[in-house]
């Protein structure tokens, strides 16, 4: 879900706004969880791709607020009042664009 | 039996007291009085009324609740005294002899408002004329004398509301009207006269019996034949009940054939298939297109969210190129083992590494631009997922999953199509099946099964019951012969009488069965043409009224079909053909009883007490009944509420009535639309809804109206 919004933030241009607060939370959920379902990769791309600098594969935390930080801001653009994400909104929309775009992805919502 | 006038104080709806007085249309042959009521103001209380003066009960019921709701609410509020009493007083004609009875009903208030019955006790007006005086009917005799004046299995056909009794008499065929029936063709009186000649018959045997005595082989023979009529005689009842159930076997699979055969033309079978078969193709597309979507949906989530990053690739791509340029993908020297360089202070190719020269300097900036081992792995991992044209690599993972979602896509855009298409088959064929009556017509349909099932059995039960009573009745010949054989051998005088009495009870006893098997037979023709005279005429279906020859209960027959839909007005002709026809039929089968010398109570012209007969009538047969109803008995009190005083019956019943009263109903309801109670009879307007002012509750007053 992390992952899922984090991307779908970068991808319609939403600029992680707010601190972080995942890292200094009661319980951060470790990078190694990532690493283990195969979704590190994702994080680093988006971290790389965010920063412009392959420097930030060197900080760990530097990735997670990253990557917290877009997923903040993608989870606020699926709740937003009046764009309720419902699954079937979001599956409809991905459909749309499969159909009407050379880019198989929603350009925005 | 006339009814001169009827009584009530503080009874029921009844306050103070009111009487109905037919004095002045005795002379006529047949009166119709017109009792005009608006709703609620009391014309069951009539029936009830006349019901607890009749037998001390309401409803069938007797206990001291129902008894102490019967005194009057406005009397009870009204009263001063703690104690409230309320009475129903007759004065009735029977055989041209006058009896006046009036039953009581006392209670007493509680200070918490409750009712508590005191007693209810029956009065009759004894004496001559001017020194008449009410004594207590202690005895019995007069109750009982009520009783004989209107049996109790009767008294519903003759006083009554008019679609309770059509839906008793011709829906549910009321057990109850089978023992009216018994009561009018006194079956019981026959009945009672073959068991009281079966016990002598008994008592006849053991004489013989004792008096052949010495001749043991004749004592053997009559306790044989004894045994045998006995046998063959419980065989006959046997088999007439077993016949009975039989024939009620029959008019049941009858009268739903004629119910199937009816709605079958409602049902359109083949859309009805169609239907079926549209709505399982339709649960099948549903849950296919709630699977489908469902997969749809983990589809989406198994790309976490990959395709969204697509534009990152290149950059990321492209700053992976550049590190792998700098030949750092892998790394030849991991930042760690830096590290551990500089800790030692010496470098590898042996010089030392002083804190501020230049050759640290370089090294330590060496050492920033190392990575991990670890990170290492991660970015080399990652450049090759981004590595263009890869098998492996993240875009052709994103290609197979556009692939996946599009063909659950296309399922999904296929599957709402099939569904758009057969909701609208679906809403079409709706529109043509009546699902109501496809449900009736499978219910029949089941219903008929069980009872054809159910005579079957029955049928299979009466033809072993016919063996039985076949062999049972050759015994019993073949026992009367060996009998008559050892008799013609005892040439006894005393033994010969009584043996020869012995024998004349027995053909007696069949006498009287095959008697009262006949009457009945008997009554079925002429029970027919009465109602049929009544009914065929104004039928405007071309149906005809037919009694059932075993239950001798009427019902309906179409094109020669039991027919099953009495609707509009059809019933209640029927059903008031069925009675009138059967007070006529009794009053003359009295007639020829007593002609015959067989003692039983004479009835004369009976009052009909009728309340709101014209119930769903349409206005062909409300029209029908007034028309046919005032001429065939000797007293109609016919109650009708507004709604029924439709100007179809107020033009043919204006000519008729003889006598006219009017419930004047005193309602503490202010809100009441008077205009929908009041009546206007020749010209003239009666309105018969007034405030009681104490606002607490509603009462009646009978009032004798102009006419």
């Amino acid at each position: 879900m992390i992952t899922f919004l984090a991307s779908y933030a970068y991808r319609i241009d939403e600029t992680p706004s707010g601190k972080p607060a995942s890292l200094k939370g009661v319980n951060p959920i470790d990078l190694g969880v990532f690493r283990g379902r195969g979704l590190y990769a994702i994080l680093l791309t988006l971290a790389i791709a965010a920063r412009g600098d392959w420097l930030v594969a060197k900080e760990p935390e530097e990735i997670a607020a990253s990557v917290e930080a877009y997923a903040a801001s993608g989870a606020r653009l699926v709740c937003s009042p009046g764009l309720l994400m419902t699954a079937d909104v979001l599956c409809e929309r991905l459909l749309a664009s499969l159909k009407t775009a050379s880019c198989p992805l929603p350009i925005a919502i | 039996m006339i009814i001169r006038t009827l009584e009530f104080h503080n009874f029921l709806r009844f306050f103070e007291t009111s009487t109905l007085d037919f004095t002045s249309t005795l002379v006529v042959d047949s009166a119709l009085a017109l009792i005009l009521a608006p709703n609620d103001s009391g014309k069951t209380s009539v029936v009830r009324g006349l019901e607890f003066l009749f037998y001390g009960t309401v409803d069938g019921k007797s206990g001291d609740t129902t008894l102490g709701a019967l005194v009057n609410d406005e009397a009870v509020r009204a009263s001063k005294s703690l104690s409230v009493r309320g009475h129903v007083q007759a004065t009735l004609i029977s055989k041209g002899t006058e009896l006046t009875v009036r039953r009581s009903v006392a209670i007493e208030r509680a200070p918490n408002g409750e009712r508590r019955l005191l007693r209810t006790i029956l009065h009759s007006l004894e004496g001559r004329e001017g020194r008449q005086e009410w004594k207590s009917d202690d005895s019995d005799v007069i109750a009982f004398k009520l009783e004989r004046l209107m049996p109790r299995s009767l008294f519903h056909y003759f006083f009554f509301q008019g679609e309770g009794l059509a839906d008793a008499l011709i829906d549910k065929q009321d057990p109850q009207i089978r023992e009216g029936l018994t009561d009018l063709l006194h079956e019981s009186d026959w009945q009672e006269a073959i068991e009281d000649l079966q016990a002598l018959l008994g008592k006849l045997n053991s004489e013989c019996r004792v008096a052949s005595g010495k001749n043991q082989e004749l004592e053997r023979a009559v306790e044989r034949l004894g045994l045998a009529e006995e046998r063959e005689s419980k065989l006959k009842r046997d088999l007439e009940r077993g016949q009975g159930s039989l024939q009620n076997a029959r008019n049941e699979v009858d009268r739903l054939t004629a119910l199937v055969a009816e709605s079958v033309g409602k049902v359109d079978n083949e859309a009805a298939k169609r239907l079926g078969e549209v709505r399982q193709r339709l649960d099948q597309h549903r849950q296919r297109l709630a699977g489908t979507r469902h997969g749809l949906f983990a589809s989406i989530g198994y790309t976490r969210g990959l395709p969204f990053l697509a534009r990152a690739f290149e950059p990321v791509r492209l700053i992976l190129e550049d590190l792998r340029k700098q030949n750092l993908l892998p790394a030849d020297v991991s930042e760690g083992f830096i590290g551990r360089i500089l800790k030692g202070g010496k470098c590898i190719c042996g010089c030392e590494l002083i804190e501020g020269s230049h050759h640290r300097q370089s090294v330590e900036r060496f050492r920033v631009s190392s990575l991990s081992a670890e990170s290492n792995t991660d970015l080399f991992q990652l450049y090759n997922l981004l590595e263009q044209g890869s098998a492996r690599g993240f875009e052709s993972e994103i290609e197979q999953s556009i692939d996946a979602l599009g063909e659950s896509s296309e399922l999904i855009e296929s599957e709402t199509r099939a569904i758009a298409k057969l909701e609208e088959e679906l809403r079409a064929l709706q529109a043509r099946v009546d699902e109501t009556a496809q449900q009736r017509f499978h219910e029949l349909l089941r219903e008929q099964r069980k009872a054809a099932d159910q005579q079957a059995d029955q049928t299979a039960r009466v033809q072993e019951m016919r063996m039985q009573l076949g062999a049972a009745t050759s015994f019993k010949d073949k026992a009367k012969k060996e009998m008559s054989q050892l008799r013609s051998k005892t040439p006894q005088r005393a033994i010969e009488s009584l043996f020869e009495m012995r024998d004349l009870a027995g053909e007696l006893i069949e006498v009287l069965e095959s008697g009262l098997t006949g009457l009945k037979s008997s009554l079925h023709a002429p029970l027919e043409e009465m109602i049929g005279n009544l009914y065929d005429p104004v039928a405007k279906d071309g149906s005809e009224a037919r009694i059932s020859p075993s239950t001798l209960l009427p019902f309906i027959e179409k094109e020669g079909k039991r027919a099953a839909f009495l609707g509009g007005g059809q019933k209640q002709v029927l059903c008031l053909a069925y009675i009138i026809a059967l007070a006529q039929l009794r009053k003359s089968l009295h007639e020829v009883l007593r002609n015959v010398g067989v003692m039983v109570p004479l009835a004369d012209d009976q009052a009909f007490v009728m309340d709101s007969i014209f119930g769903q009538c349409e206005p062909e047969y409300q029209e029908a009944i007034c028309k046919f109803l005032p001429r065939q008995t000797g007293q109609i009190l016919l109650l009708l509420a507004a709604q029924q005083w439709t100007e179809t019956v107020r033009q043919v019943l204006e000519e008729e009535v003889d006598l006219l009263f009017g419930f004047e109903y005193h309602s503490p309801n202010t809100r009441y639309d008077e205009s929908k109670h009041q009546f206007t009879v020749g010209g003239e307007v009666h309105k018969l809804l007034k405030s009681s002012g104490n606002g607490e509750t509603a009462y009646t007053v009978i009032k004798k109206l102009p006419f």
